[in-house]
């Protein structure tokens, strides 16, 4: 039987869109899993790199693939809410053929609810979910020499494209340089060995407290001819901007930057005041708010004329709900901030105080 | 009773607030376990109901356990789970079925269609005569800010009609019936929504619902076609007594107050507290009595906090308690013999010409300072 029929016989029989969807609630696994939008999964292993990155091993559905380098939402409950954050893959392509698994490699940000929560509550066989395999962090070209420049928890998608791509022979040459302060690199056996294993991998390890940020003596130093190589960056948004901003102004071309930007705000570390961009996603506009101004996004949407349900404009009703994709809102009628991550917020009450973007 | 005073309707607000936030600080697995408990119960009781009503023709007995077990899965759906569910109390979970987004339930209203009017119009102009349809629902005279209409004399009539067909008056009355399909068209109503879209609504979930249990499910069962169809018909109108006898009792009882619109114009948030209370009612039970209500039995709770999970209404019913006490705000509650039964007194009442009667029908207007 077609999906089709099943969805509308699950429809009017039960009100739901399928059948499985029915009997969710009896079964353990998410119920996210049941959309098509993510993979049952569980965790198998979690290993600490150090006092502030672990390792989650995760055992995937037969189904799941993924190119070196891309990221996936991993989706847990955490105190009867469903939260997913993003992370990348940083195991090898070999390791999912072999045991099904992929690592998470994951950094405990210091004022953050979800990463230490999920080092310190998920254990061996958790369930959890995972979407697809996402993102465009992926080799350009195998025949093109590569340079790798890390900075922190930005080394764990290089991990993989390491790992996937040397084994098969894919590069002429390729230079990692690796920044980290105080010398808290993690990987580094692994990565020292891959050295010895592949005489065309070249491996750099940068403390930022004692050598600074990348600059262009540096470049030259340790990757000559970087100009003919494509520039894969993974960090911050700081790092990617500083990094970038010096590549081109040393003549490389925009085209041959790939870069991967690693975001995690936390209310802690927000400027109130300050100026803020609101993506509202299905209507393709953009709309700028001045730092002083204190709107909620309802009005916003409205003086833009973005078009939006609403109705009681005092957050009782919540016909104004919307998915709010990303970004940080204070919401006026609990005087709470939101967490960053995706979540459905009523736009009446909820002042942007970040960056946000929104489904609408 | 007096009127509160500006300065004492501020401190309301704070406290109520107050109690608010304590709950919402500590909503978390436990509301989720609850709700999810709720809805296995729920599920498992409309399968064993289902099949229970296909075995009638075994023994009758086999079928009056069915159409119990069924109208017991399409009450919760309804009221604990389908109600509160599209409030938006469980919205925090992220999860893709339980949410007032995507929740549909097993009534003949479509589940949007609702939300609109019910969330948005009754929980924000809560007895604002002019503003809250669902005070009388359009049908029924509850108080002289209406005049008196030679045809509320059966009123009685029409009242226990609508309780048999709640689910179809309820359809009717959220798209607002009688302006989409009789043109009856108020000047100051904003549409939001325009006539086709609520009437393709109204129509394609109607005839799903009479699809599933009046064709589907009796044609599945073969040679036992008209047991289940009966079966169906009967705890559909079961649920339906049930739900509108509930409903009834939240705003219709004597002490319920009603309002102007003047009245309510740029209201304070504490004023809008103080009106909740005073225009809703409760009614006393047992914890299994209050699941079926969906906790509607603490309607007082529900309109001053619609979207917290609803089963923590039995904990806010202490403070909220005495909050009123301390304000010398009436805390309109009884058992559900004494609520249904001022119901009735009300409806009839009000079907004659009669005088106001200031101590059973308060108006806010009346309530001196």
């Amino acid at each position: 039987m077609s999906r089709s029929i099943l969805k509308s016989l699950s429809l009017t029989l039960f009100n739901i869109e399928s059948f499985s969807a029915f009997f969710a609630p009896f079964k353990k696994t998410l119920p996210q899993t049941y959309t098509n939008n993510f993979y049952a999964a569980k965790v198998v292993n979690i290993f600490d790199n150090n006092d502030k990155i672990y390792t989650l091993t995760i055992k995937v559905n037969s189904r799941f693939s993924f190119y070196p380098g891309q990221y996936v939402e991993l989706l847990v409950e955490m105190n009867g809410r469903y939260i997913k954050r993003c992370f990348s893959i940083s195991s090898s392509l070999k390791q999912l053929k072999q045991s099904k698994t992929i690592n998470l490699t994951i950094k405990k940000q210091v004022s953050g609810k979800v990463t230490p929560w999920l080092r310190n509550n998920l254990t061996i066989n958790s369930k959890v979910a995972i979407s697809k395999a996402k993102g465009e962090f992926t080799l350009k070209s195998k025949s093109k020499n590569s340079l790798f420049i890390a900075s922190g928890s930005g080394i764990t998608p290089f991990k993989s494209l390491l790992l996937s791509n040397l084994t098969n022979g894919s590069f002429q040459e390729i230079t990692l340089i690796y920044f980290e302060r105080g010398q808290k690199h993690i990987f580094v056996q692994e990565l020292e060995q891959l050295t010895h294993t592949y005489p065309n991998f070249k491996l750099i390890f940068m403390d930022t407290k004692k050598q600074g940020r990348l600059s262009i003596k540096q470049l030259a130093l340790h990757c000559d001819d970087f100009l003919s190589r494509d520039i894969y960056l993974c960090g911050s948004a700081n790092m990617i901007q500083d990094n970038t901003q010096l590549l081109i102004n040393n003549s490389v071309s925009e085209a041959h930057i790939i870069s991967e930007q690693f975001t995690s705000i936390q209310v802690t570390d927000l400027n109130l005041k300050q100026d803020r961009i609101i993506k509202y996603a299905k209507s393709n506009k953009t709309i700028f708010q001045n730092k002083d101004e204190q709107n909620n996004l309802l009005s916003l949407a409205q003086n833009n004329k973005i078009h939006v349900n609403y109705g009681c404009g005092i957050g009782i009703c919540h016909e104004c709900k919307c998915k709010k994709h990303s970004g940080i809102v204070f919401n006026t009628k609990t005087q709470t901030y939101s967490d960053n991550g995706e979540e459905d917020i009523q736009l009446c009450i909820s002042i942007p105080v970040s960056h946000v973007s929104l489904g609408l | 009773m007096k009127k509160i005073n500006e300065e004492q309707m501020a401190n309301l607000a704070l406290e109520l607030n107050a109690v608010r936030d304590k709950q919402l600080a500590d909503v978390g697995q436990n509301d989720a376990n609850y709700i999810r408990k709720i809805i296995k119960i729920q599920r498992s009781a409309e399968i064993i109901g289902r099949i229970f009503i296909v075995s009638g023709f075994i023994s009758p007995f086999l079928w009056v356990f069915g159409v119990l077990a069924l109208s017991l899965s399409k009450i919760l759906d309804n009221m604990e789970i389908g109600h509160n569910v599209l409030h938006g109390q469980y919205d925090w979970m992220n999860d893709p079925y339980i949410n007032s987004q995507q929740f549909e339930w097993d009534i003949a209203c479509d589940a949007a269609s609702w939300r609109r009017v019910h969330n948005y119009e009754h929980h924000t102009y809560t007895n604002i005569i002019g503003k809250d349809r669902d005070f009388g629902y359009g049908l029924l005279r509850l108080s002289n800010d209406y005049p008196w209409r030679l045809k509320n004399l059966w009123q009685s009539v029409i009242y226990v009609i609508l309780s048999v067909l709640f689910q179809w008056g309820i359809s009717f009355h959220e798209l607002a019936g009688e302006r989409v399909f009789f043109g009856k068209k108020k000047a100051n109503r904003q549409n939001k929504t325009s006539d086709e879209q609520l009437k393709k609504a109204f129509f394609s979930k109607g005839a799903r619902q009479i699809v599933k249990d009046y064709i589907l499910f009796p044609v599945l069962a073969g040679p036992f076609f008209l047991w289940v169809l009966v079966g169906n018909l009967a705890a559909n109108i079961i649920r339906n007594l049930w739900t509108s006898t509930i409903i009834f009792c939240g705003h219709f009882t004597s002490g319920s107050f009603t309002f102007t619109e003047q009245e309510c114009e740029n209201e304070s948030k504490g004023h809008w507290y103080y009106r909740q209370m005073l225009g809703s009612a409760n009614i006393n039970g047992g914890k299994i009595f209050h699941i079926l209500t969906g906790h509607l039995s603490f309607q007082v709770e529900h309109h001053l906090f619609p979207d917290i999970p609803a089963h923590r209404y039995v904990a806010i019913s202490k403070d909220v308690k005495q909050i009123a006490k301390k304000y010398d705000i009436p805390y309109n509650t009884g058992s559900f013999t004494k609520q249904y039964f001022s119901v009735l007194k009300r409806v009839f009442y009000f079907s004659f010409p009669v005088k106001d009667d200031k101590s059973l029908y308060p108006k806010f207007s009346e309530l001196k300072k």
